[in-house]
């Protein structure tokens, strides 16, 4: 028998990397299952709520790009259109060709959509040196590999594998240390933010009431990519949108949980257009490109609400079937469970309806999407449109009864023939045990001719919870929550007093030094070890602080230096995310939380990657 | 509703559920004419096939007898696969067993007259086709209120046995490495029998504890609930 492409993509997958597949994500997935009553009062609700706004998106897609366009040009962010990925190629090449004619690096956040356009190849091609610097999609990048998880790209490598790269890549001495290995990608990856002229990003979600686009991460590399550059550029694809910006108080920490257990990502940038004239630093040109690339078709097909998906990875992580192949076996960018839908209903059943018959049907992808996506039902409808074998003939017996009992009884005496062939290939058959239900039916004295059962009212589901009141809204209580979230995220909080026995130099924000008195400071903010920012206020639930760009105000002060100390008023703070979301300016801004983090080197969890590993809340 | 698997190889499991039924006070009726639910050519893509095996199936059992199925999967085919095959017709009302037992007749606890205790330790493998019929623990709950039956834990309970129907024959190599994965947490457990409310992960899983000449037994939930019954 022909073997289906994914079995065949998987027969040669050492079993060091099925390990250390389904390690990652069993890890994750008891990770979301942790973090989500603990983010949210009422997980079901909040499922429920974001699959209706996304549902509201996709009903209203043309009317909200329009709106997004307009808000991102009075913002000044360039909106492009790309029908296909040939297009979104082109776009983005001559976008950085007017910016960098003598080419050169082009730095890469991690991002889904330039992997669907082939972005890097063609860049390359056009004479600019694209770099990722995701660590994990860095070592994809060395590797000459695909990223094989859409959240996690080499969750398919070992620390050892990734030990190898680095010494092969000439990156510093031989280690299996997470940690040091960390650091040589740190240190490799410091020159290239330096000197790219071009930043490339995805977009998680881009609201289309204030065309801000939302950028979320851990490690500090995307803000590094669409800080530093002249120019970014970020590419989306069309159905991220949200309506407003209070709806990201719902989905960053659905995300965040669906995706790693975390309650927030470290980072959420939120990009409102280039650099202001006022402000030290920042891009010159933000250009947004969206992509269509089939998007369309499948919103008008039955298909349409895998367009839902906000790309969290958690069907991924549970799903058995990836759990055994891992991604490369599905032989396209977004693999998994929302691959087998996505990419057949993107690219027709012809090439990819058997990735619809890669599943055992178990649902288990369906139970931890956070919008609710019918995965199996749609695993179904692409299999009843894909042609596969008749069972015209099965149906033919199972319409005769008598037909039917004598094949059945036949069945367990046929391992050689039909399906049963194929079970047997990797187990016993299975035997008839015991006696035959239908004899043993037939020899019991005549039944009595039914009656119905008297039923019982069903049991209620359990109604959603209420949601909790805030309800310590005093300041202290406040801090006090704060300081706890930060604190598990190795974060803490000093007095001034204490910082004086921290090493420079400083690099200090113009806003900050008014504050307080600072010596050995530094003018190159990549040389400092201490950078100093005054934030907008703190979030307590989340043990986040809002910084946003301004006169005076650097965005590199917080990302560049080791250690990150920020300054907050101590009236300023706020209960809820959604609070803090609120206080936020109309310019580029970031929700902070904790400090920079990767867990892409075997599951280590290792901090200060990109961003700083140290981060110091001073109340003022 | 007898499943294809029960009727051709299982029939113990057909009579255990009769007995369940019939301890917790249901008049059982069988219909010789039953064939299957229509759920292989369903799954496998060829709907038509499926709609034709579903209707006769549908009218079959039309009438407001409930109909019972020792298997979620055959029940989530009859509840939400009529639902997509056959859109606005009329569908038996269909229930898997412990679900009958706990949600429609308000069992609590099992058996419902004290019978001896059990002294049998057991690893309980949800059947994936409850998360459809939002089963949750609800085979665990009734099976914890057995006398001398222990319930041990595992790891990684919510994962699939890789069973999967036509999957388990179209996806081998696929289905096999899932279900020792499987295998392996429920040994783990310390326990001699995996006890589950479907027929298809049972075979799956003996077809592989056979080969691999594992240590485990399988046995279904009806006949466990059968056996708790005082004769
Ligand atoms: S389909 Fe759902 S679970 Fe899967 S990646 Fe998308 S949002 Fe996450």
């Amino acid at each position: 028998m022909k073997r289906p492409p994914i079995v065949e993509a998987s027969a040669e997958m050492p079993t060091s990397t099925r390990r250390a597949v389904g390690k990652s994500a069993a890890h994750y997935t008891a990770a979301r299952v942790g973090a989500l009553p603990s983010v949210f009062d009422d997980p079901e609700a909040a499922r429920t709520r974001a699959a209706e706004i996304k549902q509201g998106v996709l009903d209203h897609l043309p009317d909200l790009l329009e709106q997004l366009e307009a808000a991102c040009i009075a913002s000044g962010i360039r909106v492009h259109h790309a029908q296909d990925a040939a297009e979104a190629r082109r776009l983005v090449i001559e976008i950085c060709r007017a910016a960098s004619p003598a080419g050169g690096v082009v730095a890469k956040a991690k991002s889904m959509a330039t992997e669907e356009i082939g972005l890097n190849a063609a860049l390359e091609e056009a004479g600019f040196e694209p770099v990722e610097t995701d660590l994990g999609e860095f070592v994809v990048q060395i590797d000459h590999d695909h990223p094989s998880h859409i959240v996690a790209p080499i969750i398919h490598k070992t620390k050892e594998d990734v030990a190898r790269s680095f010494a092969r890549e000439g990156l510093g001495e031989y280690t299996e240390d997470p940690e040091a290995l960390t650091k040589q990608a740190r240190a490799h990856l410091r020159g290239k933010f330096r000197s790219a002229a071009i930043g490339v990003s995805g977009v998680n979600f881009a609201i289309a009431e204030t065309g801000r686009l939302a950028l979320v991460e851990n490690e500090g590399n995307n803000r590094l990519s669409t800080t530093a550059p002249d120019v970014h550029i970020a590419v989306m694809g069309i159905e991220k949108i949200l309506p407003t910006e209070e709806d990201l108080a719902l989905f960053l920490p659905l995300l965040a949980a669906s995706a790693t257990g975390q309650s927030i990502t470290t980072y959420v940038h939120f990009v409102s257009g280039p650099k202001r004239g006022d402000e030290p630093d920042g891009p010159r040109e933000v250009h947004l490109v969206l992509l269509d690339n089939g998007r369309s078709k499948v919103l008008a097909g039955p298909y349409q609400r895998i367009l839902l998906c906000i790309r969290c990875g958690a069907c991924l992580n549970v799903c058995p079937v990836y759990r055994q192949v891992s991604g490369h076996a599905y032989g396209h960018v977004y693999p998994g469970p929302l691959g087998a839908v996505l990419v057949p209903a993107m690219e027709g059943v012809e090439q990819f309806g058997h990735l619809a018959k890669a599943s055992s049907l178990c649902g288990a992808c369906e139970e931890v999407c956070p919008v609710k996506i019918p995965i199996p039902e749609m695993l179904l409808r692409l299999r009843a449109e894909s042609k596969g074998d008749s069972w015209a003939a099965f149906a033919a017996g199972a319409t005769h009864p008598s037909l039917w009992r004598s094949g059945l009884r036949l069945l367990p005496m046929a391992p050689k023939v039909g399906p049963l062939k194929a079970w047997s290939e990797f187990r016993e058959p299975p035997r008839r045990e015991g006696r035959e239900f239908r004899k043993w039916w037939h020899s019991r004295s005549p039944v009595t001719p039914a009656r119905s059962v008297e039923r019982e009212p069903s049991v209620e589901h359990a109604a959603p919870r209420e949601s909790q009141q805030e309800g310590a809204s005093d300041a202290e209580a406040l801090w006090a929550r704060f300081q706890a979230q930060l604190e598990k995220l190795q974060g803490r909080i000093a007095s001034l007093k204490e910082l004086e026995r921290l090493a420079g130099p400083w690099w200090v924000d113009g806003d900050a030094a008014e504050r307080c008195p600072w010596t050995s400071t530094t003018d190159d903010v990549w040389e400092a070890n201490v950078g100093v920012s005054l934030a907008v206020c703190a979030i307590a639930e989340t043990g986040s602080v809002v910084l946003e760009s301004g006169p005076a105000k650097t965005r590199l002060g917080a990302l560049a230096p080791p250690v990150h100390v920020i300054l907050v008023p101590q009236a300023q703070i706020v209960a809820t995310l959604a609070e803090g979301i609120a206080r936020m300016s109309a310019r580029t801004s970031v929700i902070a939380t904790g400090p920079s983090r990767t867990a892409d080197i075997g599951g280590h969890l290792i901090r200060g990657v990109h961003g700083p590993g140290e981060v110091i809340v001073v109340r003022i | 509703m007898l499943t294809c698997l029960c009727d051709a190889f299982a029939g113990e499991v057909g009579i255990a559920a009769v007995r369940v039924l019939e301890a917790a006070g249901c008049d059982v009726e069988f219909l010789d004419a039953q064939t299957c639910c229509g759920q292989p050519p369903f799954n496998s893509g060829d709907w038509d096939a499926a709609r034709t095996v579903a209707r006769r199936t549908a009218a079959l059992f039309q009438g407001d007898v409930p109909v019972v199925a020792p298997s979620s999967s055959c029940t989530a085919m009859m509840r939400e696969g009529y639902a997509m095959l056959l859109p606005g017709e009329s569908t038996p009302s269909t229930f898997e067993l412990v679900e009958f037992l706990v949600r429609e007749l308000g069992v609590t606890a099992w058996p419902p007259s004290p019978g001896p205790a059990m002294e049998r330790s057991i690893a309980f493998h949800r059947a994936c086709h409850g998360r459809g019929l939002h089963l949750g623990d609800l085979h665990e709950q009734l099976l914890s209120t057995v006398p001398g039956l222990q319930m041990l834990p595992f790891a990684q309970v919510e994962q699939c046995c890789g069973f999967g129907g036509a999957f388990a024959a179209t996806h081998g190599p696929i289905s096999a490495g899932i279900g020792m994965e499987k295998l392996e947490h429920l040994l783990a457990s310390g326990a001699d029998t995996v006890v589950s409310g479907d027929m298809g992960c049972l075979l799956h899983l003996r077809g592989l504890i056979e080969r691999h000449g594992l240590a485990m037994r399988t046995q279904h939930v009806a006949q466990i609930l059968a056996e708790a019954v005082p004769q």
